[in-house]
């Protein structure tokens, strides 16, 4: 078992409110138990894993201007939980390699770790959250632009994000505006990641204007002995969310200004409706300016065992440029919700077809089951993978 | 003979006056959403949904409204899956916001959400909303009135005004003679096809406003049905000036 040390730090900060803890109130556990069984075929080769998750929540208003909530997440990992990078990327880069660089591997171990534990203390003017928390930003559903916290899952974007050590500040103005700034500490003052965002509601549309910085790992996996190099990123940032004849729109993009490298842009717009027959529409463009620099789009749809690595450590958020992506739910009874993701890479032409569906047996259970079918040439984004699937038990409590 | 002329003259000018007084539709709805639209109120409310399967499944929650329906919030206590999940209602919800406490994430939702069941009910956003929406969407217009559950009830159509897109095509609203509360709303998907029918019972009056302490809307098209019973409530609270914004969706 792996303990994770922000353990260390959490409970340091448990510790620092102990005091405050034991007052009065009550303090409130709940959480839920999570059990999620995963099946792919990779290379012909047949791969089930099975993981439980127990969460942990614990929750108490000390005042009325004091909150405190933390969670903690236990992880156990069964089944096929040792691969090979190789076995991931798809054969055809692995296949241009030299022999003695096909050595990444890594393995799900069992975990526990403290993923939320902050205090926030309230005034009439401002919040201030201080300690490890969720941070997500922006108006976008399956990509953030101006989100420099996290990366979504492409095909469970609205999974819960693992929380970051931060401080907050949240200042409303009036009651239409609001104003976000978020400090991350780093190891040294200059590597701090950090936020700004002012909101204001104009009508039906809430704008936001947003301003940051983080740090973007490059590595350069082919050739494992060169260290990998953070480089600057500042974000200039904004979005709006309204509607426009009876359609809900958004939009969300960013202008990247980049030490090392060329500046980019991403960028998204979005639609929803919500038919009177209950079933809903979504669909979402993507652009990405920083897509994978190794890509070989003028000689075949294939990207380079480097691309498809820094996709899959999160250095990169796509490997192409331009997306779609369309999420179609009904309610088909009034305990199951089905639905359909469907992703398009519009570069190299492939597509992933994501059925899905929601059952709610009892209460405070739910059952998800969530499908991928890809589409596409060999090599491509999502033509290089065999169908695979999930199915997720969760009981609250 | 001067006496029957004076009686006669009276009988005249009473039937006048109360011609006069037979309210049209217009002013019905006006009456009803004057009943039904307290300026704020904070409640504790549990909602039980019966399912298809026979099954049930409770939720309980706090509802906030001010500026006469306009503005409202809701937040989930319990089940524990939709613990401190909210929805902010603006503008009659013409805006609504919901925030996932899973995520901490607040979206925006557009208006089309209101059709939408809430937390698989049988009540869509639009029917929790409340506020002037009516008046804004429909048309009304006064149909003969009917005997319900041994009272005399005014009846109030409601069909879509030209150029809006409301949820229902048409709801019939049977009001109280005494009060113009409604004690039975029906709900049409089309026309002539029957959607939803709302049962207002156990009809008491609190702080002079009469309140239906349990409602009932039964869905016609798979025969769910959907509780909501008010465990507490209070009108005429004091919110403070900011407090319909998203800063109180976080619990």
């Amino acid at each position: 078992m792996n303990i994770s040390s922000g353990v260390i730090g959490s409970c340091l900060m448990i510790t620092l409110i102990l005091p405050a803890l034991l007052s009065a109130e009550p303090l409130e556990f709940f959480g839920y138990f999570e059990s999620e069984f995963d099946y792919q075929r990779l290379r012909d080769k047949e791969y089930t894993m099975q993981y439980n998750k127990l969460r942990l929540d614990l929750q108490k208003r000390l005042s009325d201007k004091v909150f405190f909530g933390a969670n903690i997440d236990y992880i156990n990992y069964n089944g096929a939980t040792e691969y090979s990078m190789l076995d991931i990327v798809p054969q055809v880069p692995i296949d241009t390699m030299p022999p003695q660089l096909r050595w990444y591997d890594f393995s799900f171990e069992d975990t526990i770790f403290v993923d939320n534990a902050f205090l926030q203390l309230s005034t009439d003017l401002v919040d201030l959250t201080i300690g490890r928390q969720q941070l997500s930003f922006g108006s976008g559903y399956a990509w953030n632009p101006t989100d420099i916290f996290n990366l979504k899952e492409l095909f469970d974007p609205t999974y819960e994000q693992p929380g970051h050590n931060a401080i907050r500040i949240d200042a409303p103005v009036g009651t239409k505006g609001n104003f976000t700034a978020v400090w991350s500490v780093g190891d040294r003052w200059n590597y701090s990641k950090y936020f700004t965002r002012a909101k204001w509601r104009f009508g039906h549309f809430d704008l936001a204007a947003s301003y940051g910085q983080t740090f973007s790992p490059r590595t350069i996996f082919i050739y494992p002995d060169i260290p990998s190099y953070e480089d600057r990123r500042l974000i200039y940032g904004g979005e709006f969310s309204g509607e426009i004849f009876g359609l809900g729109i958004w939009g969300e993009g960013a202008w990247n200004n980049m030490t090392s490298i060329d500046d980019y842009f991403e960028g998204l717009a979005g639609f929803d409706y919500t038919f009177s027959f209950q079933t809903s529409l979504l669909v979402e463009f993507y652009h990405n300016g920083y897509y994978a620099s190794d890509m070989k789009m003028a000689t075949g749809p294939e990207y380079s065992f480097n691309d498809w690595m820094r996709l899959i450590g999160g250095e990169i958020k796509s490997l192409a440029k331009n997306y779609l992506f369309t999420y179609v739910e009904h309610p088909v009874h009034d305990l199951i919700n089905t639905g359909m993701f469907a992703i398009v890479n519009f570069d190299d032409r492939s597509f992933a077809l994501n059925p899905q569906a929601v059952w709610y047996p009892y209460q405070d259970v739910e059952v998800t089951a969530i499908g991928n079918i890809g589409l596409g040439e060999c090599g491509t984004e999502f033509g290089s993978f065999d169908p695979s699937g999930l199915i997720r038990v969760r009981v609250s409590f | 003979m001067r006496i029957f002329a004076i009686c006669v003259g009276c009988l005249i000018a009473l039937t006048a006056i109360s011609a006069a007084e037979e309210p049209t539709g217009k002013e019905l709805l006006d009456r009803m959403d004057k009943v039904l639209t307290p300026e704020s109120s904070q409640s504790t409310v549990v909602q039980t949904i019966e399912t298809s399967s026979g099954g049930t499944r409770d939720f309980t929650y706090i509802s906030f409204v001010g500026d006469s329906g306009a503005s409202s919030l809701i937040r989930y206590q319990s089940p524990r899956r939709v613990k401190d999940e909210a929805f902010l209602m603006l503008n009659n919800a013409d805006d609504i916001w919901a925030y996932f406490a899973r995520t901490r994430r607040v979206r925006k939702l557009a208006s089309h959400a209101r059709k939408k069941k809430l937390m698989g009910s049988d009540f869509t956003y639009e029917d929790m909303g409340g506020g002037n929406r009516y008046r804004e969407e429909y048309a009304p217009a006064r149909l003969p009135d009917k005997q319900y559950e041994g009272e005399t009830c005014y009846i109030l159509e409601l069909t879509p005004l030209p150029g809006e897109d409301p949820a229902y095509q048409r709801i019939v609203c049977y009001l109280r003679q005494s009060d113009y509360y409604p004690c039975r709303i029906d709900y049409y998907e089309d026309k002539d096809e029957l959607l939803k029918i709302l049962y207002m019972k156990e009809i008491e009056v609190i702080d002079r406003f009469p309140t239906a302490m349990k409602m009932v809307m039964h869905n016609q098209e798979d025969g769910s049905e959907t509780i909501i019973a008010i465990k507490e409530i209070t009108y005429r609270v004091t919110f403070d000036k900011n407090f319909f914004s998203e800063r109180s969706l976080k619990p």
